[in-house]
């Protein structure tokens, strides 16, 4: 016979639920819907909760919790999904940062061009690039830039070696860039854009 | 025009961006970039777009009625399974002769696992105060954008009369004294349907539903502790309840109907 015990709902409360606005944003820029952030995040939560016992005190709760979070994301995005996501190199190899050699005078413009453009884009548009980006990409990305973690806390969230974390962010940004790019030429503000 | 040639490695610009290169070369980056005009602008650009992602939805906070309903789950969940005590205490007895030793080791044990199961309905208290917090706060804000001086029943009938287009048949919930009133409102563009409750002591409560008052079914009345309970609900995710005192007014979303129960019998 097994004892059946419930963790301590007060200090689950001061070391997980503290972390509900961070996951929360997380999850809306992870999910396609209110809704179905508000189902990623209560899940975690309860899956939390019910492992609450196995965390071990004094570590990382906010990593924790995202791990739990990326890997529910992950496996139900997968479930959805009808065959392995493939991500073309050829997709977000090309940006528009010149690799080659360049007058200077192309980066003087480059520098008003790009300020603009960034200033005029909007959440909705933000939140479609990066929806745009593979699930792996995106999550890395959210992880990173929103929500600060190094690259080794996100490598141990996401399940993966530092140096796919390295190439993910890489290439993730790299296809943001174009996208970028692509919806400023689209809406008028760098009709120069397209590069030779 | 003049070419600049530049071989820094984009990739290392993106590591230098996270912090993430060794010290050294972090700093001998630092001081490239204060002098290479072509990767200072690429610099640029990486570091504009992390902080576009970065700013996307900063201000987003989970909706309280998220947090209430994990904090309810929470306080309701059933104990999980943890191996060890019942199993330690049964080895005892079967491979320790030490019976009387065995037995005081089970009792204690029993007693401090009574004592880890008796449910704990804290957390969903403190979200409900924090939630009347926020609503007194509301409401202050509600009255002072509309005019009305006091918390006075009467002067908030008048003004629904005068301001909104009243939707609600009062007469479906003449059980419960408590709600005084009922009114369409629009925020942010949105048409929501607004109960007020007498909360006693001239303070009335304003409680809304995201949902056309068409789909508000009749209010349903449940006895918790011999005392009646008020369920009201909009297309049977959104509940708000409330009882003959006016003190018990929780909206909540899609919570089971259960849980409403057991919240009610903590609350009432």
């Amino acid at each position: 016979m097994l004892a059946k015990i419930k963790p301590d709902t007060q200090s689950f409360e001061r070391e997980a639920i503290v972390h509900l606005d961070a996951l929360y944003s997380s999850a809306l820029r992870m999910s396609r819907s209110e809704a179905e952030a508000e189902d990623l995040v209560q899940e975690t939560y309860l899956r939390a909760f019910n492992s609450y016992h196995r965390f071990e005190k004094g570590t990382n709760c906010r990593a924790w919790l995202f791990r739990i979070m990326t890997n529910i994301f992950i496996n139900k995005y997968n479930r959805n999904k009808s065959g392995p996501e493939i991500v073309r190199y050829d997709d977000i190899d090309d940006c528009y940062v010149p690799r080659g050699p360049v007058g200077a005078d192309y980066f003087q413009n480059r520098t008003l061009d790009h300020h603009w453009v960034f200033m005029n884009l909007l959440d909705d548009d933000v939140k479609r690039l990066l929806w745009d980006l593979p699930a792996e990409f995106r999550i890395s990305l959210i992880l990173s830039d929103i929500q600060g973690f190094t690259y080794a806390d996100v490598a141990e969230i996401t399940c993966v070696k530092i140096g796919t974390v390295k190439s993910r962010l890489f290439r993730a940004r790299k296809k943001l860039q174009k996208g970028l790019w692509e919806w400023a030429a689209a809406n008028g503000y760098a009709l120069e854009a397209k590069l030779a | 025009m003049t070419n600049i040639v530049c071989f820094v490695d984009e990739a290392e610009l993106n590591l230098f961006l996270d912090n993430e290169l060794p010290s050294s070369r972090q700093t001998a980056l630092g001081e490239h970039l204060g002098r290479c005009f072509v990767c200072s602008i690429k610099y640029d650009v990486v570091h504009g777009l992390k902080d576009i992602v970065r700013n996307v939805g900063r201000e987003v906070r989970a909706p309280h009625a998220l947090r209430f309903q994990i904090m309810s789950q929470i306080d309701t969940a059933p104990a999980g399974n943890v191996a060890g005590f019942w199993e330690t205490a049964r080895n005892i007895f079967i491979f320790r002769p030490l019976l009387p030793i065995g037995i005081a080791v089970a009792l204690v044990a029993a007693l401090f696992s009574t004592v880890l199961l008796r449910p704990s309905s804290s957390g969903a208290m403190k979200l409900v105060n924090e939630m009347v917090h926020e609503h007194d706060e509301y409401m202050a804000g509600f009255q002072s954008d509309n005019g009305i001086q006091s918390a006075d029943p009467q002067e908030i009938s008048q003004w629904i009369a005068v301001n909104s287009d009243m939707k609600i048949d009062l007469g479906r919930c003449d059980k419960s004294p408590a709600l005084v009133g009922a009114c369409e409102i629009e925020e942010d563009g949105r048409n929501i349907t607004g109960l007020f409750f007498d909360q006693g002591e001239k303070r009335i409560s304003l409680f809304m539903l995201h949902s056309g008052a068409d789909d508000m079914p009749e209010a349903m009345t449940m006895k918790v502790k011999e005392k009646s309970v008020y369920f009201g609900s909009s297309t049977g995710n959104n509940y708000v309840l409330w009882s003959d005192s006016g003190v018990v007014c929780i909206l909540v979303s899609r919570l089971p109907k259960d849980s409403l129960i057991s919240m009610a019998e903590d609350l009432i």
